[in-house]
């Protein structure tokens, strides 16, 4: 593979590799490292990437691997305070501190949650991947990603809703 | 039940069924930012769906030229890493290559033979050429060596002919043969830069070969740490 090759592969992918990244790590400066990680990595094994079907799939994983690499070395997690500041974007000021709030206790219950599913949880809510992304970084499948999600949604809603009450 | 309560409670149910798609829940988000005296049970919903929801902010511009310069530096690294065992072997060839070939052409260059019963002749040769053919016939033992040569000539004549005259009886003793002739001298030089030139051809494959067993390497390194 060719260094044009290899960047006419893994340059589109950035931006889903990244959100990988800030889904499980949930800050900006260390999402870029891990995508920096995971570009050399990539780079490294770019002879392998020919024979690789689902090359796509491969780079997700390997995103993933480095940021959950890099949890297990630091053993923290950043609260995805900016996401919860451009979501609760709206003038209602107390709305938005509400969802602050929120976005905290959620924070805390899915980092309770088994590891597979803290996995799937923290891509979909903190990375706004879809349900197939997802599929492709963690290797499981569509089917059992969704179902993951339905519980794990579920039980933050039955923990908000009755927070609230 | 207006369309647009209907509308949302359908979206929130495919949400917590893990369904929804991404246009969904923009137009999710859509409905709710639009709605104006939203009941209690929506705000509630709302709060939670956006809480659950949070989502991530866009990658930074300057991370995508970052990217490409990550990859243009790898590229570079490793270019120069072929370059420098590409270097290297040539440079251990030709090393190899001169320290047999320096120590052996001082004028006259040997091709096989007994090295020492060479070396022992000529120091003579200069002198006798008959003194030299008998060095050579008494180093290998044959009687007839000793009666061969007689009369004029170089020394170093005399021992070229007597060697190429005696048979050896010792297997040990090969064949000695002294070039003299210029122009042998060169074709056997050329034979030598030939050998070379291949030499350095089998280093290249042997560069390439390192090269492959070095990416071998590294795959086997990123599988463990993977």
């Amino acid at each position: 593979m060719t260094t044009k090759q290899f960047k006419d592969l893994v340059v589109p992918e950035q931006q889903a590799m990244w959100r990988v990244a800030y889904g499980l790590l949930g800050d900006e400066a260390e999402a870029s490292d891990a995508l920096q990680e995971s570009m050399l990595r990539l780079w490294n094994v770019r002879m392998k990437l020919d024979g690789v079907t689902n090359q796509r799939a491969y780079c997700m994983a390997t995103v993933r691997n480095v940021a959950l690499g890099m949890l297990d070395s630091g053993n923290r997690r950043m609260v995805p305070i900016d996401a919860a500041e451009d979501q609760a974007s709206g003038s209602d000021v107390a709305h938005e501190l509400e969802v602050r709030e929120a976005v905290a206790r959620v924070e805390l219950e899915i980092g309770r949650m088994p590891e597979s599913q803290r996995e799937v949880m923290r891509m979909s809510s903190f990375g706004g991947l879809s349900n197939q992304e997802i599929a492709e970084a963690t290797g499981m499948t569509y089917d059992n990603v969704r179902a993951v999600l339905s519980r794990g949604r579920r039980k933050l809603r039955e923990l908000l809703m009755n927070s609230s009450k | 039940m207006n369309s647009k309560e209907t509308e949302i409670r359908n979206l929130l149910e495919r949400f917590y069924e893990g369904e929804t798609s991404a246009s969904d829940m923009s137009r999710l988000k859509e409905l709710f930012d639009t709605w104006t005296d939203m009941p209690e049970w929506a705000a509630r919903e709302r709060r939670a769906y956006e809480a659950i929801s949070s989502g991530c902010p866009d990658m930074p511009a300057d991370v995508a030229s970052r990217m490409i310069d990550v990859i243009d530096g790898a590229d570079r690294r490793w270019r120069r890493r072929c370059v420098l065992h590409i270097a290297a072997v040539t440079c251990a060839a030709a090393a190899c290559i001169a320290a047999i070939f320096i120590p052996v052409y001082d004028g006259k260059v040997s091709v096989s033979g007994d090295m020492g019963i060479i070396a022992r002749a000529e120091s003579v040769a200069d002198v006798s050429g008959e003194a030299a053919a008998r060095v050579v016939a008494a180093e290998t033992r044959t009687e007839a060596a000793e009666n061969r040569y007689v009369g004029p000539g170089s020394g170093v004549e005399a021992v070229r002919k007597v060697a190429d005259d005696v048979k050896p009886q010792k297997k040990a003793v090969k064949r000695a043969r002294i070039i003299t002739d210029p122009d042998e001298a060169v074709r056997f030089v050329n034979g030598m830069l030939s050998d070379m030139a291949e030499s350095l051809q089998e280093g290249e494959l042997t560069v390439a070969r390192a090269i492959e067993d070095q990416r071998k390497c590294e795959e086997t390194i990123n599988k463990i740490l993977q």
